[in-house]
């Protein structure tokens, strides 16, 4: 070490507000990705919101700049207050924008439900942006106020006397914080928008976009229900039953919940807390699915309608289902300032109990109905019998727990800790010789497999463990297939894609992606399956050998290394490369870089992928056409 | 989203820079950061690079010379790499696939052959691009010999796509492995999208352009010249101009030209509609005869649609007969020698008439197709080295080539007038030289080698 520093006192940073916020983004917004970018004006949007959830406005605005880098958010309700606070000596708008912890939403009296209650909201998307302009018209009078990088630049203006009362908001987030991803996602806020105006009746909001120059209005009077009605339009998966369940409870607990039984074979849930999404669900949904489960459970009792021989589990009334939660909480507690999971323990069972007595009601009055949906359940429950079945006799475990039947083609490694051991799904056995004979044979096993595997959008699990390539798969991972999954049994941490980078590989790498996300879901939602980065392209300069993982890259090569002629090659196949080229670039852990597959957002993964595998031509002809623009490395 | 940065500290970049040759696993430093990837964002990532690859360079022709990259390669590499032209001995085709592959097409050994060999068959191009001697297959799916038996060189009709290549009328672009060049098209003097048709299979699009008569397209492509697009012209004027074109082009063009023969089960209504908008499907049935011997009677079949393999139709009749599905039927036989020739034995007793038979036989076997009109072909977009997938009608087809003719026939001309001017100023020279002979002798003797001599 070159130089100590000393850890004293003097060494205990306190970092106020504004600068904490920009020091450490991830902690409020999540991290500076599309997500953290986009949270900032989910954080205004949220309290434009607020004004709708409790009565004081009717109908928001949305603006996209025609550059995407800024956006403004427009609402009719009351007007931040401009007056000056009484004990923070400044006016109350600069404190909510600047201050961390003011807000109007902790005692309840200002706003009942609300989605923000930390108090940060504002500041945080005020901190992050390179320009923030609030106006507010309240009183007879119009305020405009503006902030460069979370610091007040001039002062509160009035601006003249105007009539009505609401608050426009203008932000730019900061390109020092988000670097590239300055650029909002149209298609990303419209589909907020779109959600938001479904979960609250009545409000009207007006989405316009000028990157694409397009106004849309979204105004649905029917709300969740309606939003319910699309869901299952979009899924394109028809319902089994005439009818939806829907409940809308004015009194404690508020909530709105809207679901039916369709023919998918997954199931989608969507839940809110004072109409803010929680992804990752929480003691709400926990609620709605313990109703689901002893309603119908209840009801197949009382009508006898239990199969022989056949137990029915949560995940077989699950099945098929689509629903949305919307519920109204007064004191929320979040995981964290990101508010994808919902903690408030009493939730649950004020959820199960309003849904439960309305559901086993709307059960019994409609008898039909209510047949269909249990037929449905029975059905999935035998389907995941018989595939449970199917899958067992492919992972099936042979004396002293040695696995029988592992495919010869299958190099595995030594390590006995599954967590260690990583397997690499291969291209082809030409790439698979370099792979076998490049890799770490302690911890890395190989897997090659042959051509192009089976599209298995559309096939059902009987058909796809017939196909021996995926069999295969199946076999190595050793955790089950379909509905049987169990990660435990899962003899490798890491499941590695490891494809050619070439049009080929990367169509591989989609029907490898399509199989695991139909079919072995649970390994990608714990984070199990990643994609490996073989190089683009080797360059050779004098004596030294480099490798340029894509186009970006080797443009930054050619232009750091002026002397001597560069002789460039393609990659077209892992086959080309030596053992151990294949292990400096891509193998090796130290060396390598891995891209860990992560759902985002189950509804949209799911068009996406049946989009783009599925049997609608149609639809993927407009896809490709639509965004030819991201496609970034063509064959030639 | 993929979050991986592609700015100067990204973490594939650090990790990749420091590896060489030389690997020594007890380098410091930990394992490399794992970077997330969205499932949605990463499937749309790849499936577009290899749906967009699959579409400008596989599976779709390019508008100018109607050519897939697999197909222009081979020609490419027949004349310029090997000197394959019509005038020139055939040679082996693995020396051309090999060839094909290692400097043009990185792809498989079979997928290139299977490429050429239908170049040269026949009843699959009506104006056959290969010269193809050995077994090239036949139209009763037999498969071609291996390519180290069959050999092969250019017809001369594949030259009227060549001979302009050496004058500077294409462009180029560095091949896959930057070691050489190829033509982006080539100098179509024809319009070869149309004659010799195309079909392929791409991502969420296909295209299926049948062939046309040579003489039929190349008239239609002269009359439309009078009717190519001014500089300048409003909405309404290009709509009437574009019906016209579509008029005298179909004046021209009467319909497919199939190298396999047949009837066209459509009205000029319906073809018009078809050529109109590059989309639709019409019926094409084979061509019967009857012929009378003393006891019998014979349908004889002297053509099959295009695209159906002889023997499987046979197959299907002969099942048919077997089933006792049409009872005026006793027999099936194929006499084809080089011309189709299926002769069906018809029973008298029954007092059957050929044209229900045939009637049933077009309804149930594949006697009778549908031929599928899909006119997706790559359209150039000015600056760009690949094209863009567009579905165009007749008229626009003739057109695209047409601007492109004009523009290889201008750069031949720059070409050549550039060749005759460096001519002439070294013939300019010469003059100069001889008019005062001993003058530059002597400044040549006198002179210390040849930079000083042109010094002085």
């Amino acid at each position: 070490m070159a130089k100590t520093t000393n850890y004293d006192a003097s060494s205990i940073q306190f970092l106020e507000g504004v600068d904490h916020v920009r020091k450490r983004p991830g902690m409020y917004i999540g991290g500076v990705s599309k997500e953290g970018l986009h949270h900032l004006l989910w954080e205004i949007l949220d309290n434009a919101v607020d004004e709708v959830i409790n009565g004081h406005a009717t109908q928001i605005e949305v603006k996209l700049d025609k550059d995407g880098k800024g956006a403004s958010v427009t609402d009719n309700g009351r007007g931040i207050p401009v007056e000056n606070h009484p004990t923070l000596k400044m006016p109350a708008i600069v404190a909510v924008f600047t201050k961390l912890g003011a807000g109007g939403k902790f005692d309840g009296t200002s706003y009942k439900h609300s989605g923000g209650l930390h108090g940060v909201g504002a500041a945080v998307a005020n901190a992050l942006s390179e320009q923030l302009v609030a106006k507010v018209w309240r009183d007879g009078s119009m305020w405009e106020i503006e902030f460069v990088r979370g610091v007040l630049d001039g002062k509160l203006r009035k601006l003249g006397n105007a009539r009505g009362s609401g608050t426009a908001i203008y932000l730019r987030p900061d390109p020092q914080i988000f670097g590239k991803t300055t650029a909002f996602d149209a298609v990303v806020i419209r589909d907020r928008l779109e959600a938001k105006s479904y979960l609250h009746k009545g409000l009207k909001i007006v989405f316009i976009d000028e990157t694409a120059g397009k106004t849309e209005t979204f105004h649905h009077a029917e709300g969740v229900s309606e939003y319910l009605k699309k869901l299952i339009e979009v899924r394109a998966k028809p319902a089994v039953h005439p009818g939806i369940f829907y409940l809308d409870r004015a009194d404690d607990p508020k909530l709105e919940v809207a679901f039916a039984w369709t023919e998918g074979t997954d199931d989608a849930m969507h839940s809110f807390v004072n109409g803010v999404p929680t992804p990752d669900g929480g003691t709400h949904e926990q609620g709605l699915r313990a109703a689901l489960g002893k309603g119908i459970r209840a009801y197949m009792q009382t009508h006898k309608l239990e199969p022989k021989g056949l137990s029915i589990g949560l995940d077989d009334i699950r099945e098929g289902m689509v629903a949305i939660l919307s519920t109204y909480v007064l004191e929320p507690q979040f995981q964290s300032q990101t508010k994808n999971r919902l903690n408030n323990p009493e939730v649950a069972g004020q959820v199960e109990g309003a849904i439960r007595a309305a559901l086993e009601q709307w059960l019994h009055e409609n008898r039909s109905t209510a047949e269909a949906i249990v037929a449905r359940v029975i059905a999935s429950a035998r389907a995941r019998a018989a595939s449970r079945a199917a899958s067992q006799q492919v992972s099936r475990k042979g004396p002293g727990g040695v696995r029988l039947g592992l495919p010869g083609k299958l190099a595995d490694c030594s390590e006995r800790d599954a967590a260690k051991c990583e397997l690499f799904i291969v291209e082809g056995d030409s790439a698979g010789g370099s792979a076998k004979m490049g890799r770490n044979r302690k911890t890395q096993a190989i897997l090659p497999l042959r051509g192009k595997v089976l599209n298995t959008e559309q096939a059902s699990l009987a058909k796809v463990l017939e196909n021996e390539e995926l069999g295969n798969i199946v076999k190595v991972l050793g955790c089950g297939v379909g509905k049987d999954v169990n990660i435990e049994q899962l003899r490798y941490g890491k499941v590695i894609l490891l494809m050619d980078a070439d049009s080929d590989g990367h169509h591989i790498a989609t029907l490898l992606l399509t199989f695991f996300y139909r079919h072995m879901r649970e390994l990608i939602r714990s984070g199990h399956v990643y994609l490996a980065q073989p190089p683009l392209y080797r360059v050779d300069i004098g004596k030294e050998t480099l490798w340029a993982a894509d186009d970006a890259h080797l443009q930054r090569i050619l232009a750091d290394k002026g002397r001597g002629k560069p002789e460039i090659q393609r990659f077209k196949g892992l086959g080309e490369m030596m053992p151990e080229t294949l292990r400096d670039t891509t193998l090796d852990p130290k060396k390598r870089a891995l891209v860990q597959v992560k759902i985002r957002d189950e509804l949209q993964t799911d068009q996406t992928i049946s989009s783009l595998m599925g049997k609608d031509a149609g639809a993927r002809y407009s896809f490709i056409m639509d965004r030819a623009a991201e496609a970034d490395s063509l064959d030639v | 989203m993929t979050v991986r940065t592609s700015d100067e500290e990204g973490p594939s970049s650090r990790g990749r820079r420091k590896a060489t040759r030389t690997h020594d696993d007890d380098e410091g430093g930990g394992p490399m950061p794992i970077t997330l990837g969205d499932l949605a964002e990463e499937a749309r990532r790849k499936y577009l690079n290899y749906a967009l690859s699959v579409i400008t360079s596989r599976a779709l022709p390019d508008v100018r010379d109607g050519l897939k990259p697999v197909q222009r390669r081979i020609i490419y590499t027949m004349f310029a790499d090997l000197g394959l032209t019509h005038e020139a001995r055939h040679r082996k085709s693995a020396k051309v696939v090999g060839d094909v592959i290692g400097k043009y097409h990185p792809h498989g050994d079979t997928a290139v052959y299977e490429a050429m060999v239908r170049l040269a068959q026949d009843w699959v191009m009506r104006a056959p691009l290969v010269d193809g001697m050995g077994n090239f297959g036949s139209i009763d799916g037999d498969s071609p010999a291996a390519y180290r038996y069959t050999e092969a060189r250019l017809t001369k009709v594949a030259s009227e796509l060549l001979t302009e290549l050496t004058r500077e009328t294409v462009d180029f672009r560095p091949t896959y492995d930057g070691t050489g060049k190829e033509p982006i098209t080539l100098p179509a003097r024809f319009p070869h999208l149309l004659v010799n048709g195309s079909t392929g299979i791409a991502v969420g699009m296909a295209t299926n352009v049948p062939p046309h008569n040579l003489g039929e397209v190349v008239r239609a492509a002269i009359a439309l010249i009078p009717l190519l697009p001014p500089a300048r012209e409003d909405e309404a004027a290009a709509e009437k101009r574009r019906k016209e074109a579509l008029k005298v082009a179909l004046k021209a063009i009467k319909g497919p030209d199939f190298p396999t023969g047949g009837r066209l089960v459509a009205t000029r209504k319906e073809l018009a509609e078809l050529y109109e908008e590059g989309k639709g499907s019409c019926k094409l049935q084979g061509e019967w005869k009857v012929r009378e011997e003393d006891k019998s009677t014979f349908i004889v079949i002297t053509s099959v649609p295009y695209g159906i393999e002889k023997s499987a139709l046979v197959e299907e009749i002969g099942d048919i007969i077997a089933a006792k599905k049409l009872p005026q039927l006793v027999g099936v036989q194929d006499l084809s020698t080089r011309d189709v020739c299926i002769e069906l034995e018809v029973s008298r007793k029954s007092g059957a008439e050929p044209e229900l038979i045939m009637a049933y036989l077009f309804k149930h076997t594949r006697l009778q197709v549908t031929v599928k009109y899909d006119f997706t072909c790559l359209v150039p977009i000015a600056g760009a080295d690949v094209g863009r997938p567009d579905r165009l009608g007749l008229a626009a087809i003739l057109e695209q080539f047409l601007l492109y003719r004009q523009e290889t026939v201008r750069r031949r001309f720059e070409y050549d007038l550039r060749k005759l001017r460096e001519r002439i100023h070294i013939l300019e020279g010469f003059e100069k030289i001889f008019d005062a002979l001993d003058e530059a002798i002597k400044i040549i003797r006198r002179s210390d080698g040849r930079a000083d001599a042109g010094r002085s």
